[in-house]
């Protein structure tokens, strides 16, 4: 009886997930405004049909990852967000910096004074506020920002507010080249003023792709018009000078696709072969309720040579809460290639990254709030969505939920997937006692609805191998708030089978990447928006107060170094080629350590484990 | 319960109205009230003694009271043994409204409330209350600006209405989902109440603007604003002062400024510059020297934040001439500081304490210290000798050192959510509001004592300089029917913007009607819906009042009659919608399409494509609103819909829905209606909207059908609201954010319903 009963439930899940696919592909965008839809004829019909990289698996090593996603780069560059499509930003790099000073700034002009400086290789200006997260690729710096630095005055001075993406020269941060996204006339619903270009750029070769803060997904020219020549399909730029973006292509998902992204367009693209992942940032309007475009996609990818649609899809549809401003994941898990998405309605969501037959095909997809959880504006609400990017690590998957930092610390909650299951994975299925033992669709606001008659039963088919949410470290009953995971945008980073975290309320968390026992948290005292780097043995992780913790990856809390660097740290330190970089609002710093004085693993500094 | 001074609380008025006028000083004042949310001295100061220096939620150490239903994130007032609040009535129920509440100050037990709608506005039921109430210690009412813009005079014992106004429909208000909602102040005879205000005629453009009313009456002495187009919304709370001998209210505004306006004319002092985002801090003042924190950029393209002395004497923009210290990079654009002893206390919005030393603006100690928690949006407080201060989740005592402070207190509250509220101090109580509860924090058998407020800045006297440099008509801005009658009165002041006495007047229009000699105003018979200007001449000077004229129903509006010009931006012939709609232009125009005159609602404008306007009295009920409406064909469909008796009916286009709202976040959770309903672009449609009150509820009733073709017999969409909303002006609601939404054979008809005829009780 009690076995036929489980049997009966994964029959009507393998059901469900199979109509999920079906709608989800059927609910693809049409009619609405200018859809490509030459791209699906384009994938079987063509010769030229894009390829994925099938090796490009969840077993590898974040450095073995790094270094084929450079394959055409550099081999100690750091391409994209999160330095591969596992999205675990750790570097094998050697001799990284544990001290330094960004030294002086004058008062009165705000010219920086490079000899007050330690350890510091170069700095340059960026914008009055910077989230974008450093790429370096064949000797170029990459990094979105606003237009406070003004480097094309002439044309755009400070006053005009752009949203911008920077290229310097890796040696010595000389200013090569910017593409300047104009504010949207749509205003702040859609283009938040001042927050420039969020998103990080991927690079391969001399091709750079990045989300724009106007809705884009933009190609250019990694030598930009250094190189004297106006690449193209896109020839008829208004402006050539060498400091202007050449662009190579343009997919306005807005115009294309019909998108209304909420307050801001933000994607760090993932990449496979041919294919682009983006997210589309599809959001509510200035009600903050309604979804202006209902049906527009959500998740896509494109083909990175000509910026053809291959397949869009539009799952999380009138259940996104707010935004989604969640970058994709790539890798081949179980075998099957993967691109996972962290949807604005609290679900991870896998796609067979080929899609089928010119539409999405989804693998699964898993709640990451418990079911009576609760979407209300504020710190209250225990429903939360996905800022943070999935990581994969030893071929699972791995996710904290978040929310616009502005709504406040909340409740958090870290999931380790299994991404080999198929159908909706998520740990609890939701049933109403109208038909017990048929789940319900999903409820945007609240999954679960006890007044309604809705309950939930644990899932059969569930992905959860962990969850983290608290830990009574001091086992006196109470979960006090350091006790806590809370709401995080940061992205995991992962080594030596220790997972650290960073959450709004400035905790880092140390987590058994096998078990999820938490083994430590460190409060900044600050707020983390960023995430953090590993390197050799140590953690780097920013905060709001502009102090950059150094933490030891160790399964006891060693504080390393605390370093300020000036103002807010929003952004994720890096490292490419052995050098660390690490923006604050409105300064990017090359940071060196002296090639003779290397700092040796677990020797700290003096004057350093003092704690705030 | 009434509770028993100590001897050494003299009963007295003298420290509150110092300066001021003279019509004050009969009533006698607590010296021990807190008033308004930032205490009797605006500037977060208590001069009492005996205040806690612990507390424990957990075990009640210090504890009082603590009161669930005026949790929120308003800061309480205390006036006359009360405590008032704005906060969410029945929160997270299908009936949530927002309320005043009453408790008695001393043991919590609530005395009285007062629900209002949260109708026709974006903001959601979490940043319901947003605002703080203000009491006026000479006459004990109290006045509340609720987050849509409904703004109330209630009597302090009983909650009874003394008057009130419908901002946004009246004046063009403008209401957010972001919830920021000024608080008013009382200032002499007058409150002054503000918002940015996109109103008509030339207050048709976007700015943050002040109402002076008469706070009797709610009658509109001036109507003044900062520079046009701002960035954002704000809500810094003016401090009222003296400045150089000369009333000021000091604030900062939308568009990036510390402002200093004569509070009883609205003439702006002067002006400085701070950043290009609206600033919501209020300033504190100290002397001639005014202390303003922002957090956004500063003009110099030097980074985020901002604190500046400045020197607060001076005319028109003196950024550059008045700055006696200016620290960047401190990002304090929430709460606002404290002046104690010489420095400055500034708490940044990621909840760090910077210490300043008044005079020189340096910094006391090395490095700020840090408060519990990563976000700050509550203001400091400080009373003997003690600091106040509430982050995040948490709330700490602190003593000055003397190179900072040491924690005498510290801890998290059980706040459930960012706490927003300040502490408030008033008889030996500490107040403080958090999300989940409202906590009163003191000993059982403390005796309040206190010293002595420092006495206020004196004016020149007004005898000094009796010249008149300043003529008020008043009321400024009125709204009547036609052959109604108003008595306009000339108010002189000087170049202080001191009163000196009411004038006769040289009379002239600008506008159909008549005037006579004495300022008595006849709008013209008719049909028209026109606006008048009067002129009141008084020798060299003069000043101005506006009048809108609307007929009673019927209305019809098709657009034919407006005057086209070829604009010199865009090249297009364009016209002007009609001048006495509230928020319509600015975000319409009137051009031909396909031959047809009609009203469009732009898509250029950086703010505004998403809105509401309104045509006329407020306490229209039971009529029918018709339209013609059609989306341009771009890449999305727009909404477009129309308003009745504070009702929406809206033709969603990316939703294809039809849906009827009135307070538009929680269509989810509370009365709404919405069916489904296909429609495309480049298609006129008709559109017809009927509202009327039966049985004490609101019936609402639309339907739409292909312009041109038969009309239904059946209505679309049809509801009941038992919540109603009796009354309010018909009005357009509209998102053009993506495609341009054509407009035009506007009508506006009484339902003919004989027991409850479509009509105005008064017109205001």
């Amino acid at each position: 009886m009690h076995k036929l009963y489980w049997i009966a439930i994964v029959a009507l899940l393998l059901m469900i997930s199979r109509n999920d696919v079906q709608e989800s592909a059927q609910a693809a965008p049409k009619a609405k405004g200018a859809v490509d839809t030459t791209a699906t004829t384009k994938t079987s019909a063509s010769s030229a049909a894009p390829q994925l990289d099938m090796t490009m698996t969840g077993e590898l090593s974040a450095v073995e990852a790094a270094k084929k996603a450079n394959s055409m780069n550099r081999p100690g560059d750091h391409n994209q967000w999160g330095a591969s499509p596992l999205r675990n930003n750790v570097s094998d790099a050697k001799n990284v910096a544990t001290e330094w000073e960004v030294g002086e700034f004058d008062d009165e002009t705000g010219v920086w004074n490079k000899d007050s400086s330690k350890n510091i290789k170069w700095g340059i200006p960026l914008g009055s506020q910077t989230y974008g997260n450093t790429v370096v690729a064949n000797g170029k710096v990459y990094v979105g920002t606003n237009n406070g630095a003004a480097y094309l005055k002439d044309r755009y001075p400070a006053e005009i507010d752009l949203g911008v993406l920077l290229c310097f020269d890796e040696k010595d941060g000389k200013f090569l080249w910017q593409d300047s996204s104009e504010k949207l006339h749509t205003g702040r619903v859609n283009d938040w003023p001042l927050m420039g270009t969020c998103s990080s750029p991927l690079v391969e070769g001399d091709r750079v792709w990045f989300v724009s803060s106007r809705g884009e997904v933009k190609c250019l020219d990694a030598n930009g018009f250094h190189d004297d020549k106006n690449n193209g399909p896109v020839t008829d730029e208004k402006f050539t000078g060498k400091n202007e973006a050449d662009v190579i292509w343009v997919y306005d998902m807005m115009k294309q696709l019909g998108v209304s992204q909420h307050n801001m367009a933000n994607c760090s693209i993932a990449v496979s072969g041919d294919y682009l992942f983006v997210n589309t940032s599809n959001g509510v309007d200035e009600g903050h309720l309604n979804l202006p475009s209902p049906r527009a996609a959500s998740f896509i990818a494109l083909d990175k040579n000509n910026g053809k649609l291959i397949w869009s899809d539009n799952s999380p549809g009138p259940n996104v809460l707010h935004g989604q401003w969640s970058s994709p994941a790539y890798a081949v898990l179980g075998g099957v290639p993967q691109v996972l998405f962290g949807g604005g309605d609290g679900w991870v969501y896998s796609f067979d990254a080929r899609g089928e037959n010119g539409k999405s095909k989804l693998l699964w997809k898993f709640d990451c709030n418990p079911k009576d959880s609760k979407y209300t504006l504020g710190g209250r609400a225990d429903r939360n969505h996905l800022i943070a990017t999935p990581v994969i690590y030893n071929g699972k998957v791995f996710i904290g939920v978040g929310e616009d930092p502005e709504h406040g610390e909340g409740v958090g909650h870290l999931w380790c997937i299994d991404p080999t299951k198929r159908g909706d994975v998520s740990p609890e299925l939701v049933f109403n006692s109208k038909d017990p033992e048929k789940p319900i669709e999903h409820k945007r606001n609240q999954a679960m609805v006890k007044e309604d008659g809705d309950f939930a039963r644990p899932n059969p088919n569930s992905a959860a191998v962990w969850h983290y949410e608290n830990h009574d470290f001091d086992g006196n009953g109470k979960i006090s708030f350091e006790e806590s995971m809370h709401r995080t945008c940061g992205t995991v980073a992962i080594a030596n089978d220790l997972l650290f975290v960073a959450d709004f309320s400035g905790l880092v968390h140390c987590v058994d990447v096998k078990t999820g026992k938490p083994y430590w948290t460190h409060d900044m005292l600050s707020a983390a928006w960023g995430s953090p780097l590993i390197v050799e043995d140590r953690l780097y992780i920013g905060d709001e107060d502009g102090e950059v913790s150094i933490l030891k990856v160790a399964k006891e809390l060693e504080v390393i170094g605390e370093v300020s660097m000036g103002n807010a740290v929003y952004s994720t330190p890096i490292v490419a080629n052995g050098v660390l970089y690490i923006s604050n609002k409105s300064f990017l710093f090359a940071i060196e350590a002296p090639k003779q004085a290397a700092s040796v693993p677990g020797q700290t500094p003096g004057n350093v484990a003092a704690a705030k | 319960m009434k509770t028993h001074w100590p001897a050494i609380v003299v009963w007295t008025a003298i420290c509150l109205t110092a300066g001021f006028s003279a019509q004050s000083l009969a009533v006698e004042v607590d010296p021990l009230d807190w008033p308004n949310w930032r205490g009797p001295e605006q500037n977060g100061i208590s001069r009492e003694k005996g205040l806690v220096e612990s507390f424990d939620p957990s075990s009640g150490e210090n504890l009082l009271w603590k009161n669930e239903e005026a949790a929120g994130i308003s800061t309480p007032i205390i006036m006359r043994g009360k405590l008032y609040t704005i906060v969410r009535d029945q929160p997270e129920t299908r009936h949530e409204r927002e309320k005043v509440l009453c408790l008695d100050a001393v043991t919590g037990k609530k005395l009285w409330e007062r629900a209002h709608n949260v109708y026709l506005s974006d903001v959601p039921a979490e940043r319901v209350g947003w605002s703080n109430i203000v009491g006026d210690p000479t006459t004990g009412r109290v006045y509340a600006q609720g987050v849509n813009g409904f703004f109330q005079c209630l009597d302090g014992d009983t909650g009874k209405e003394i008057w009130s106004r419908s901002m946004h429909e009246e004046f063009g208000l403008l209401s957010t989902y972001g919830g920021r909602t000024n608080t008013p102040v009382i200032f002499e005879d007058m409150v002054l109440a503000s918002a940015v205000i996109i109103g008509w005629g030339d207050t048709a453009l976007p700015a943050h603007r002040f109402l002076g009313m008469d706070k009797n009456t709610g009658e509109v002495r001036w109507l003044n604003g900062t520079t046009v187009r701002p960035e954002d919304t704000t809500y810094s709370t003016p401090v009222l002062t003296v400045l150089g001998g000369e009333a000021a209210m000091v604030f900062g505004s939308s568009d990036g400024a510390c402002w200093a306006f004569q509070p009883r004319t609205g003439q702006p002092i002067w002006n400085y510059k701070m950043s290009r985002r609206g600033i919501s801090v209020s300033p504190v003042v100290e002397g001639d020297t005014v202390y303003m924190t922002q957090a956004e950029e500063n003009l110099d393209n030097r980074g985020m934040g901002s604190i500046a002395a400045i020197k607060g004497i001076g005319n028109g923009d003196i950024t550059k001439t008045n700055t006696l210290w200016n620290v960047k990079e401190v990002t304090a654009g929430k709460g606002s500081p404290v002046l104690l002893d010489g420095r400055l206390y500034v708490v940044d919005d990621s909840a760090n304490l910077h210490i300043f030393d008044a005079k020189t603006g340096k910094r006391v100690g090395k490095r700020p210290t840090k408060l519990v928690g990563t976000m700050n949006s509550a203001s400091l407080t400080a009373g003997d000798g003690k600091i106040y201060a509430m982050s995040t989740g948490a709330f700490q005592i602190m003593e000055p050192t003397a190179t900072g402070v040491k924690f005498l207190h510290k801890g998290r509250l059980d706040a459930g959510d960012i706490i927003i509220g300040s502490p408030v101090i008033s008889h030996g109580r500490v107040y403080l509001p958090t999300p989940n509860a409202l906590y009163c924090l003191g000993t059982k058998d403390q005796q309040p004592s206190a010293d002595p407020r420092p006495a206020l800045p004196k004016e020149t006297p007004a005898g000094n300089d009796d010249q008149p440099a300043t003529v008020q008509v008043v009321p400024a801005e009125v709204l009547l029917a036609p052959g109604q009658t108003q008595t306009f009165k000339v108010r002189l002041f000087n170049d202080r913007g001191q009163f000196l006495k009411e004038s006769s007047a040289e009379y002239s229009l600008q506008g159909t009607g008549k005037i006579d000699n004495q300022g008595t105003f006849t709008a013209a018979l008719g049909t028209n819906h026109s606006a008048t200007t009067v002129t009141a001449k008084v020798g060299e000077l003069q000043g101005k009042a506006r009048i809108r004229v609307v007929p009673p129903l019927p209305w019809k509006f098709d657009f034919n009659d407006i005057h086209l010009a070829k604009d010199a931006k865009s090249g297009r012939d364009e016209g002007e919608p009609p001048v006495t709609w509230v928020g319509a232009r600015y975000r319409h125009k009137v051009r031909d399409v396909d031959g047809e005159r009609v009203m469009v609602k732009v898509t250029y404008i950086p703010k505004g494509t998403r809105s509401q306007s309104w045509f006329g009295p407020t306490d229209l009920h039971d009529y029918t609103i018709q339209a013609d409406l059609r989306a341009n064909k771009a890449g999305k469909l727009p909404d477009m819909g129309l308003i009745a008796q504070r009702y929406t009916l809206d033709m969603m286009g990316e939703s294809q829905q039809l849906q009827i709202r009135s307070w538009t976040p929680q269509v989810a959770t509370n009365f709404s209606k919405t069916v489904p309903l296909n429609w495309e672009a480049d298609k006129w449609y008709t559109l017809k909207f009927s509202a009327g009150v039966k049985d004490g509820k609101a019936v609402l009733q639309g339907k739409v059908w292909p312009r041109g073709t038969q009309e239904p017999a059946e209505w679309t969409v049809s509801a009941t609201d038992d919540l109603p909303n009796l009354h309010g002006s018909p009005g357009l609601f509209g998102n053009a954010t993506n495609a341009e939404i054509y407009i035009d054979n506007i009508s506006v008809t009484d339902n003919g319903n004989a027991s409850s005829p479509a009509g105005r009780s008064a017109a205001k």
